[in-house]
């Protein structure tokens, strides 16, 4: 195919912005790139790379301060071919509530070509072709506060497809979405793709990286990396260099290479992976053991139980809705116990029943033996007693809910960390020391952190001010709800880290409500999956990923590993099915007898 | 003057605040004796300061505009069917972003004395307005009393002034626009209710003193504690206090 | 509180109220609005009391929602009322003296001003009512920003406080959830939110870690919302095109028609 003509040209793009005080920072030092029609492209760098200014020169949202960004040939400097250039590279942006500007989902499609200053016929037309080829048409007279975030998103991607533009720009766009929005929004974007659009997808997921065509790596303002996915993730080493973590299939990959010379190189899906390793595999044999589960044998009595619990919503009204239906569970001390399922199956319900927040309709929730709902004589605050700790001013249960750096208030990190404390009445001195231990624990390192504002900290740095917040309160059982949703692939790791440490080294009972696989690997002793408010299965890790049919039938999935060993195993093969990790199935294959 | 993109975003926001603090009730604070103050006028007064009077006139006529729905849909009290009328609950919400916005960008512009004057002078309008109404029939007390009000009060002032003058320039500027602000809704929806024949003057001479200072004092600490948690200003020079 | 927030007000009844075009509603709100603040006679009150009661009527809405808003408020107004004829609101010398009773000296005056007063605001709350029992939002939206357009004419920014209104309609229930799960966090943290402790100082500090976040995430929001906005090419209200195509309808006409001929019988008595 002849070069096309370029879509975008960036030419040494130098960008720098007052940054709070004084100082100038460089977000862009210097960029050159290109960009064709019909190309999909992912733009990858770690936090403070730069990827989030640049996507916004794309289309004059920022201009640069040295250098030049010329779109379809025009400068995006000159201000009266900004609608032109808005037409032809539009944005969907990270956050799906904040990009919807209208009542109804309808309205809000309409807002871009309204813009444009279109007739009402073609108007129309277009948000009927972007609404269907998203898939919301149906919903069109609903608002947007009654939508899913995935479903959100969806509606923003159609704001941005109705101004029918030859590029789509996706900054972030699925950080916020569970699994099963994550899937739908990508899918379209391949769908788009094939059908002729130019997609820039800004991501800090490897795995999307690797639906891509071409991945531009930046570091530090500058182009790091620009080359085909394949070349950039097969080369553990360059991965290393630029921060980068290798997906669990290259990782895996690279191994069999040592056990098997001949095995191809720079393997990158599990497709790929799948049909290389079928070959070598035993089909015969005795099938390995399962990894032996361990049956918790408790004769102590759980730190939290749960009854037969029963909540609904708007009881009595005509809106009323079932948020947990009958569900029992019993968690011991010292365990961590992860609470799985999609959107509105009720973890949230359940995790806020347990933290005393709400009043079950029957059933009950009980806290090291005591009725959590019992001692209520305050009507007015009933967490506050539900929430009273012993001499100690330890409080049996703390809770982090979902994006919980919103409820920073407080102008210096280290005032909103010790918010907790002083409301228990502590004295200054064992204050201070709790809010040291809390953010150090969290990750913050006290000194450093506590004199800074609050509103500077990143997202990930926000997360843990909140969770040192809670910590500070010296909870015995933490209850987190999504903790790693929207977190960047780093401060997930950090979190994690630290996670484990309270639960191994310091001995808190974690109970954790999450739809991301990889977490529960990562932590949990056990796991109850939860849909519709009521109990689907219960067991070790290990146990669940033996059914992954089961888990995506109710919107979940099993790590990337273990569906590699699911699927050799359909085709005969004679491995493990309960594998958890990227070592695990190396093992595991590499003992396989040749 | 025409908002652009970036005013009418705030404007709506904040208008949706103003909303949302009626509607739940935490811009109703207790005070005393079953009376609560309100501070649901007060993201006019940081819509104001952070982007212009065009936006807090807009979020005013927004403001008014509901709270002339909620006062017939979902009354709170008394005194709400008189904020059926426009004139009550819309008109005089046009002008406190104004006064907040003018106030602040006067502090921006002129030094630290100008702003402590008009500081007391404001403050001692206002204490003088009590010490009056304290003093006049209504209350039926002794013009001493109001004299020892006019004193008292006069003295807290010059109190809080020399506070003031070595308080943080941006704190002293955020307080006296949020106390311009309440001042002027305070005054001109009074003024309106008894402009219009709802209320005679001396009960909105009394509820203007009862209720005008403690509505300032609780506006100025949510329009400091909000600014300085947004704009990152080092209110305290030493950091957390931990 | 938040679920009507969260679900609206409008009753469908399917009345020729709700499927006349929305800027006519508009209009005709706002005319029975001025109407009802700017007369002090009887007689005109009385007429745009009685409209509004026959337009309920034709909204069809049912009787139990009509009172309900009025019930609440009657109390109130009685109270009120009975306060103005103590104070002699509306009393000027002449006015012949009807019942004197204890400090309750009713004049003919007092009681013009006390039967305009209880049927001024008994027109207005159930004026207020009607209107956000007939208009659902997108179509309220749709009007709004159709009459945007003419006023806009005279140099004030019609459009922009048109869409300042959607905007602040279209987050109030995000918000109010948000919200809720705020509240709980700050709970979960030992937060006294509006406790009685600590004076009234105290007090106003207690809601400071609702009040603030509440604050800071609109702020950040708008931000974002801004640049969402100038994505899609939102450059101010002028030029910009409609997705909804109004009509007005026979039923329209009529109505306007109606709403003339109360003007000029207002106007005249």
């Amino acid at each position: 195919m002849a070069a096309a003509k370029p879509l975008i040209e960036i030419h040494d793009l130098i960008h720098t912005y007052k940054g709070n005080g004084t100082a100038s920072i460089n977000a862009l030092q210097g960029i050159s790139l290109t960009f064709r029609p019909g190309e999909f492209v992912a733009i990858v760098g770690a936090n403070g790379s730069g990827k989030t200014t640049l996507a916004r020169h794309l289309n004059a949202l920022l201009l640069p301060t040295r250098g030049q960004v010329l779109v379809d040939g025009t400068d995006t400097r000159n201000r009266a071919s900004w609608p032109a250039t808005r037409s032809q590279v539009a944005m969907v942006f990270q956050r799906p509530e904040d990009q919807i500007v209208a009542t109804t989902v309808e309205d809000d499609v309409a807002f871009g070509p309204e813009n444009l200053g279109l007739s009402t016929s073609e108007i129309q037309s277009r948000v009927r072709w972007a609404l269907g080829t998203v898939g919301m048409w149906d919903l069109r007279h609903r608002p947007p506060h009654l939508l899913s975030a995935g479903q959100q998103q969806r509606v923003a991607t159609a704001g941005a497809l109705a101004m029918r533009p030859r590029c789509l720009v996706l900054d972030e766009a699925t950080a916020m979405l569970d699994p099963v929005g994550r899937r739908e929004l990508l899918a379209l974007l391949r769908e788009l793709h094939r059908e002729g659009l130019t997609i820039l997808l800004i991501t800090h997921w490897m795995h999307e990286a690797t639906l891509a065509k071409r991945v531009v790596v930046l570091d530090a303002g500058r182009v790091a990396f620009d080359g085909s996915p394949r070349r950039l993730f097969t080369d553990l080493d360059q991965l290393a260099s630029l921060g980068l973590e290798p997906p669990p299939m290259v990782t895996l990959a690279a191994e069999m290479a040592h056990r098997w010379p001949d095995f191809p190189p720079d393997l990158l899906t599990l497709d790929e992976l799948a049909a290389a390793l079928l070959p070598r595999l035993p089909h015969d044999g005795v099938a390995p053991a399962y990894y032996p589960a361990l049956p918790p044998t408790r004769d102590t009595p759980p730190v939290v139980a749960v009854h037969d619990l029963r909540h609904t919503y708007l009881a009595g009204t005509p809106l009323a809705t079932a948020a947990l239906d009958g569900v029992s569970l019993q968690v011991h001390a010292g365990e961590t116990v992860a609470l799985l399922g999609p959107t509105g199956s009720g973890k949230s319900t359940l995790l806020q029943h347990i933290a005393g927040l709400l009043q079950p309709q029957t059933g009950q929730v009980l806290v090291n033996g005591q009725d959590v709902n019992a001692s209520r004589t305050d009507q007015r605050d009933p967490a506050a007693l539900a929430q009273a700790g012993d001499a100690l001013g330890r409080r049996p249960v703390g809770m982090l809910f979902q994006q919980p750096e919103q409820q920073l208030f407080e102008t210096y990190v280290g005032d909103d960390v010790a918010f907790g404390p002083r409301r228990l009445g502590l004295d200054r001195a064992a204050v201070r020391e709790r809010v040291r231990w809390a953010m150090e624990t969290a990750g913050l390192p006290f000194d450093t952190y506590k004199d800074r504002f609050t509103q500077s900290l990143s997202g990930g740095e926000k997360r843990k001010a909140a969770l040192a917040g809670v910590l500070a309160l010296h909870p015995q059982v933490l209850l987190l709800d999504e903790p790693t949703a929207g977190l960047d692939p780093q401060s997930r790791r950090g979190l994690l880290a630290t996670l484990r440490h309270l639960n191994r080294e310091q001995g808190m009972t974690l109970i954790i409500a999450t739809h991301t696989m990889e977490d529960v690997v990562a932590l949990a002793n056990r796991a109850f999956v939860l849909d519709h408010g009521g109990p689907v299965t219960q067991g070790t890790p290990r146990q669940l990923f033996r059914e992954p049919d089961l888990l995506v039938a109710h919107g979940l999935g099993v790590p990337e590993v273990t569906a590699l060993m699911h699927r050799l195993r359909a085709a005969g093969a004679k491995l493990p099915a309960d594998v958890l990790t990227v070592t695990e199935a190396i093992t595991a294959i590499k003992g396989a007898p040749a | 003057m025409k908002p652009n993109t970036h005013q009418i975003a705030i404007a709506g926001v904040m208008s949706a605040v103003c909303v949302l603090l009626a509607v739940t009730g935490l811009g109703f604070i207790p005070f005393v004796a079953g009376i609560s103050i309100t501070v649901m006028h007060v993201p006019i007064i940081i819509g104001a300061i952070a982007a212009g009077p065009a936006v807090g006139t807009l979020i005013g006529i927004i403001f008014g505009v509901s709270s002339m729905i909620l006062a017939s849909v979902a009354p709170r009290g008394p005194g709400d069917v008189f904020f059926t009328d426009p004139w009550v609950s819309i008109v005089p919400r046009l002008f406190i972003g104004l006064a907040a916005w003018a106030v602040y960008r006067f502090t921006q512009a002129t030094g630290r004395t100008s702003t402590v004057a008009l500081s007391g002078l404001t403050l001692s309008a206002i204490v003088l307005a009590v010490a009056y109404s304290v003093s006049t029939a209504e209350f039926s007390l002794a013009p001493l009393v109001g004299l020892v009000t006019g004193a008292l009060g006069l003295g807290l002032v010059a109190m809080a002034l020399y506070r003031a003058t070595r308080a943080h320039p941006e704190q002293l500027a955020l307080s006296l626009a949020a106390v311009v602000g309440t001042l002027t809704n305070t005054a001109l929806v009074l003024t309106a209710l008894v402009a219009r024949g709802y209320i005679p003057a001396t009960l909105a001479q009394t509820v203007g003193v009862t209720n005008g200072p403690p509505e300032m004092v609780a506006a100025t600490v949510i329009t400091v504690a909000v600014i300085a948690a947004w704009r990152q200003v080092a209110l305290r020079p030493g950091g957390a206090s931990v | 509180m938040i679920s009507y927030l969260t679900t609206g007000q409008v009753l469908p009844t399917g009345s020729p109220i709700h499927r006349l075009d929305p800027r006519t509603r508009l209009l005709g709100f706002l005319v029975l609005l001025i109407a009802f603040i700017s007369t002090s006679h009887v007689g005109p009150t009385f007429l745009a009391l009685m409209a509004v009661i026959a337009l309920v009527a034709l909204a069809r809405i049912p009787p139990r929602y009509a009172l309900k808003s009025l019930w609440l408020l009657l109390p109130w107004l009685i109270v009120i009322v009975l306060v103005q004829i103590t104070l002699g609101v509306g009393n000027a010398p002449g006015c012949r003296s009807l019942l004197a009773w204890g400090p309750l000296q009713l004049t003919a005056c007092t009681l013009r001003s006390a039967l305009i007063t209880l049927m001024r605001f008994a027109g207005l709350v159930l004026l207020i009512g009607l209107f956000t029992w007939t208009s659902p939002i997108p179509s309220l939206v749709r009007g709004l920003e159709a009459l945007a357009s003419p006023l806009a004419w005279t140099g004030l920014p019609a459009h922009e406080l048109a869409l300042v209104g959607v905007i602040a309609v279209r987050f109030i229930p995000t918000m109010a959830l948000e919200f809720e799960r705020l509240q709980k966090a700050q709970r979960a943290r030992g937060a006294d939110l509006g406790g009685g402790r600590g004076g009234f100082l105290g007090r106003v500090r207690n809601t400071l870690p609702l009040i603030v976040p509440i604050f800071v995430l609109a702020l950040q929001r708008a931000e974002r919302l801004a640049e969402a906005m100038e994505a899609r090419a939102y450059s101010g209200g002028r030029g910009r095109g409609r997705y909804a195509r109004l009509h007005l309808r026979r039923a329209d006409w009529l109505a306007l028609g109606l709403l003339a001929l109360f003007v000029i019988i207002i106007l005249w008595t």
